[in-house]
């Protein structure tokens, strides 16, 4: 038995069929939206770890001034707290193809017997494995920096080398590394031997340590390596410094949590979005439903069986909802996972989606959907019998109504439908502002270099080196000679320095950077806490990325080979990609007396090639005074390097907000079309009495216009703060600065009004062209 | 005694202060009695109705219909002995319009489920061939006239054999051969032993009752021999 009221179901929904249509779309777009977020989120977290896990990463590297040899590496791996240990050594060299090209930066690993690798590991990709003398590897992903093939020959520039001309053998993956492409510098693999030809010594200094048990905290292996370091120098080594790189964790990692963070939170909006239109919907099906309930109930029918009637109807909503949702989520997961494998430079081991997701997804699609469904189903069910047989179904204006303009006392009659349709324009508006300004932010932080710098030539030597001697290079308008030394920061009661560099030498890595005598003039840093560092200031100023909770007024001890030197911080700058410690060559010289050039170069530039002009004449003078150079960049190569690092959040930014855009304007064009449904009497009447087709539609265009523009204004002005809001909590590589997208806020209340008026225009033509007879006589 | 109402009340709150619609009314009706209930517009007539059926509830005093005092039942518990012992006629037919007219009929007995479906099939084509209309049964209702529908409703509301039958201006939207068709069909009911009680504005209606129970302002004060 239940043929009968399962039909009549099913008839009623025949006859809303537009509103069912509308909530599936609603609803498949959130499944398909959590499925595919979540999805990616699962593969990802599982096989961003594994890949990493799989090249067996250094939990400490230690760099010893002598070679480390077989006794040593057998000695270390006996010890109980090592797991593994290996050796390796890192260059930082420079690359380019043809004798007239630019040099590019280079990241040279060298490794003794690349069939025994134990720690770091990397693998043969395509070519000759492992590369015979005269030959290199490169990572798969330094092809597309360095603009070549395998087979092809390249110039190599060690630190203490001539160029050398050597010959790409084949390819390796290295998931250690973050993409080539987007530091925008090459990593090559050579032999120790070769090591020799390059004009470095061949030997490996650094020792790669994996402790067991497992470390389970930064400190752990931070306390493991001290250890590790005493037993050293009781040896008689001497270790110049211990790198302990994020725990176990990919370079990039930080990136890829920001991105997931983003894509959650927009997800989990477009979700409770789609449950406001979900809400909507059904609450408008059964408020057309309340006379036939009130029959029903007339007749016999208990609450409990309507109740299960209608929720039998949600749970099916919800069940086409998945079963479209699914494969969706399937594909886009796929492609999302494919991407960010691509932009974090994994293999992935096993793409498989685990079954939660599915899990997850099925129970999203039928939970949710009753949880709204929840207040309109028992709502309708309370409406006592006598009162639903009077239902009038159109709501009514207050008396105090009576002085409001009637587009406004039309919308009042329903406040709570008035307000779930201006909450999800606001949601959707005010969140693609933010998008929008986030991205702005987002790309203007390589902008904000500019405003920091006013050079636009970077050149780090491998030494020390006076830039005054390069003024009189045509080109050059202003140099600056600044300080550099590798460093850490001691922390209190800690024998060792260790520093958080990862093995490519860049990510993690702290400086302390010492300004030119008598201060600079091409680079200000905006203070963001405290004050800038004055002519005679011997204490430090340190970058965001350095600062991490510490703030003005606070002691530090900054540790260079072996000597400590106590400094009190007197402000906290924006820097843009590193972490430094800013002193004056005065509070430099307190630390070292050694460190590397870096040269801030101002040139007469005016265009790229000009400045690739200016760029070849400091690197011929350069090369005239054999003064090795780490790497010599123009500003524009910074910004793209910046721009690469935050594409990927930029692009997951913008896909969300269209995606909420769209389901915004699902809801609006939904709550027109109930209210003018509801309305068909009235238009009846109106037109009754005389109103035009015409008038008709502009009634309720009128209306939807009303709603779009106040909706419209809100989410300009929720979307503002909440820009700002977003950007002080992403800080990848900088906080973004604060920018509005004034494209967007002029799009948008374009946008929302014009899709408003499309929303309504349906839905008002059809009322205009009912007969009077037709639509008076609706119930 | 089929329906017993003594000192019965129903007062609704409206912005000028409570509103009694009905007030201390006492009425009994035997089984098999057909009661008219006439009265100008607001007098009372569709809430002495609506307490009978249960679907609205009184005030004070008590309502007992069947047997049953009808303030002890919980609002599910209220809809399935309304199934079982009430059925209702509307003055616009209330058909549910996206079921044929057969499917109306059968609804009841579906809630009820007081007949298998097939019998609930049988059942409900006998009551359309009684009330003259078994060729519509298989169409929608908006296809069928305004005789037609009522003729439906006075049919659904037989569906689950309910002792008693209300009918609130049964032939308030009809014409007057129409209406003494309908008015003929619950006379046929109440010869079959049921209690008919019917609000009405028609005197024919009201000529063909057993008793008149004539309301003013949610008093009574008149019952008359039809």
């Amino acid at each position: 038995m239940g043929s009968v009221r399962w039909k009549k179901l099913a008839g009623d929904l025949r006859a809303s069929w537009g509103r069912i249509v509308a909530m599936q779309l609603a609803l498949a777009i959130a499944l398909a939206g959590v499925g595919t977020v979540l999805a990616a989120r699962a593969v990802l977290g599982r096989e961003i770890t594994a890949s990493y896990r799989s090249t067996h990463p250094a939990d400490a590297t230690l760099e010893l001034a002598g070679p480390v040899d077989d006794a040593l590496v057998a000695a270390v791996r006996a010890r109980p707290e090592v797991a593994d240990a290996d050796r390796r050594q890192m260059i930082a060299a420079r690359v380019k193809l043809h004798a007239g090209d630019p040099w590019q930066m280079l990241v040279v690993f060298a490794a003794d017997d690349f069939a025994a690798l134990r720690v770091n590991t990397f693998e043969p990709d395509t070519g000759v494995w492992p590369p015979g003398p005269g030959t290199m590897l490169v990572e798969r992903t330094a092809l597309q920096v360095m603009r070549t093939e395998v087979g092809a020959t390249a110039i190599i520039e060690t630190p203490h080398g001539p160029p050398h001309e050597i010959a790409i053998a084949g390819t390796a993956h290295d998931a250690g590394q973050a993409p080539n492409w987007q530091e925008h510098r090459g990593v090559a693999y050579v032999t120790r031997a070769e090591l020799g030809a390059l004009g470095e010594e061949p030997a490996l200094h650094e020792l790669l340590v994996r402790f067991q048990p497992e470390p389970r905290s930064l400190a752990e292996v931070e306390q493991r390596a001290e250890v590790l370091a005493t037993w050293l120098r009781a040896r008689g080594e001497v270790v110049h410094e211990v790198r302990v790189p994020k725990l176990r964790q990919h370079p990039h990692q930080a990136i890829m949590s920001g991105v997931q963070l983003v894509l959650l939170v927009f997800t989990l909006v477009l979700l409770a979005m789609c449950a406001i239109v979900i809400a909507t919907l059904l609450a408008a099906i059964l408020g057309r439903q309340t006379r036939e309930i009130g029959v029903m109930k007339a007749v016999g029918a208990s609450t409990r069986q309507l109740v299960g009637m209608y929720a039998m109807f949600v749970v099916a909503l919800g069940l086409v909802g998945v079963a479209i949702a699914a494969p969706l989520a399937y594909v886009g997961a796929h492609g999302m996972i494919a991407n960010i494998a691509v932009m974090m430079n994994i293999t992935l081991g096993d793409p498989a989606i685990p079954s939660w997701v599915f899990a997850a997804q099925l129970g999203l699609g039928t939970l949710v959907p009753l949880a709204v469904a929840g207040v309109p189903i028992v709502r309708a069910m309370r409406v006592s019998v006598r009162a639903s047989l009077a239902v009038g179904g159109t709501g009514f204006a207050r008396p105090a109504m009576a002085r409001l303009p009637i587009v406004i006392r039309n919308l009042l009659r329903r406040p709570g439908r008035l307000a779930l349709t201006t909450t999800l324009l606001v949601v959707a508006g005010s969140l693609v502002i933010a998008a929008a300004g986030v991205d702005a932010g987002m790309m203007a932080i390589s902008g904000k270099l500019e405003t920091a710098r006013h050079h636009d030539v970077e050149i780090r030597m491998h030494g020390e080196f006076d830039g005054g001697e390069l003024a009189a290079v045509p080109g050059v308008r202003a140099i600056e000679t600044w300080r550099v030394h590798p460093a850490s920061i001691v922390q209190p009661g800690h024998d060792l320095e260790v520093v958080h560099t990862y093995p490519d030498g860049g990510h993690g890595s702290f400086a302390l950077v010492g300004l030119p005598p008598g201060g600079s003039a091409l680079v200000s840093y905006p203070v963001l806490e405290g004050r800038a560092l004055g002519a005679s200031d011997r204490e430090v100023v340190l970058g965001r990325g350095a600062a991490v909770g510490r703030h003005p007024g606070e002691a530090i001890v900054i540790g260079i080979d072996g000597a400590r030197t106590p400094y009190t911080i007197v402000g906290v700058v924006e820097e843009i990609g590193g972490a430094s410690a800013f002193v004056t060559a005065a509070g430099f010289a307190r630390a070292t007396r050694d460190g590397v050039a870096l040269l801030r170069i101002a040139t007469t530039a005016g265009s790229r090639t000009e400045r690739a002009t200016v760029l070849a004449a400091l690197e011929a003078a350069l090369e005239a005074r054999h003064a090795p150079v780490q790497y010599a960049m123009p500003a524009t190569l910074l910004r793209s390097i910046i721009d690469d690092h935050v594409v990927l959040i930029v692009r997951a930014v913008i896909v969300m907000a269209a995606i909420l855009a769209l389901v915004g304007l699902l809801g609006l064009g939904s709550a027109v079309a109930i209210g003018v449904a509801e309305r068909t009497r009235e238009i009846g009447v109106m037109k009754a009495i005389g109103a035009s087709d015409g008038r008709v539609v502009r009634v309720i265009v009128g209306e939807a216009v009303a709603v779009g523009a106040i909706s419209a204004l809100l989410a300009i002005a929720v979307g503002i703060p909440l820009t700002a809001a977003i950007d002080a909590r992403l800080s990848l590589i900088a906080t973004p600065p604060f920018a509005i997208a004034w494209g967007a806020l002029i799009v948008l209340p374009i946008g929302i009004v014009a899709g408003s008026i499309v929303a309504a225009l349906v839905p008002a033509r059809r009322a205009a062209r009912l007969s009077v007879r037709a639509a008076l006589g609706e119930v | 005694m089929m329906i017993e109402l003594h000192d019965v009340a129903r007062i609704y709150p409206t912005p000028q202060g409570p509103f009694a619609a009905l007030d201390n009314v006492s009425l009994t009706i035997d089984a098999g009695e057909m009661i008219a209930v006439v009265g100008a517009s607001g007098s009372g007539k569709s809430t002495l109705v609506n307490l009978i059926s249960g679907i609205d509830r009184a005030t004070t005093g008590r309502v007992v219909v069947a047997g049953t005092a009808l303030a002890t039942l919980r609002e599910g518990q209220l809809s399935r002995w309304r199934g079982r012992h009430v059925g209702i006629v509307f003055q616009f037919f209330q058909l549910l319009p996206t079921l044929t007219i057969l499917e109306n009929v059968m609804l009841p007995i579906d809630f009820c489920g007081t007949l298998p479906a097939r019998e609930a099939r049988v059942r409900a084509t006998e009551l359309l061939a009684r009330v003259g209309i078994a060729d519509q049964a298989n169409k929608l209702p908006a296809a069928l006239s305004g005789g037609q529908q009522q003729r439906a409703a006075i049919a659904r509301a037989l569906a689950t054999d309910p002792p008693i039958v209300l009918a609130d201006e049964p032939t308030g939207n009809l014409d007057s051969t129409t209406a003494a068709e309908i008015l003929a069909l619950l006379q046929e009911l109440v010869a079959a032993g049921k209690t008919v009680v019917t609000v009405t504005h028609a005197r024919d209606l009201a000529r063909h009752a057993d008793r008149v129970v004539v309301l003013a302002d949610g008093r009574i004060v008149e019952v008359a021999r039809g």
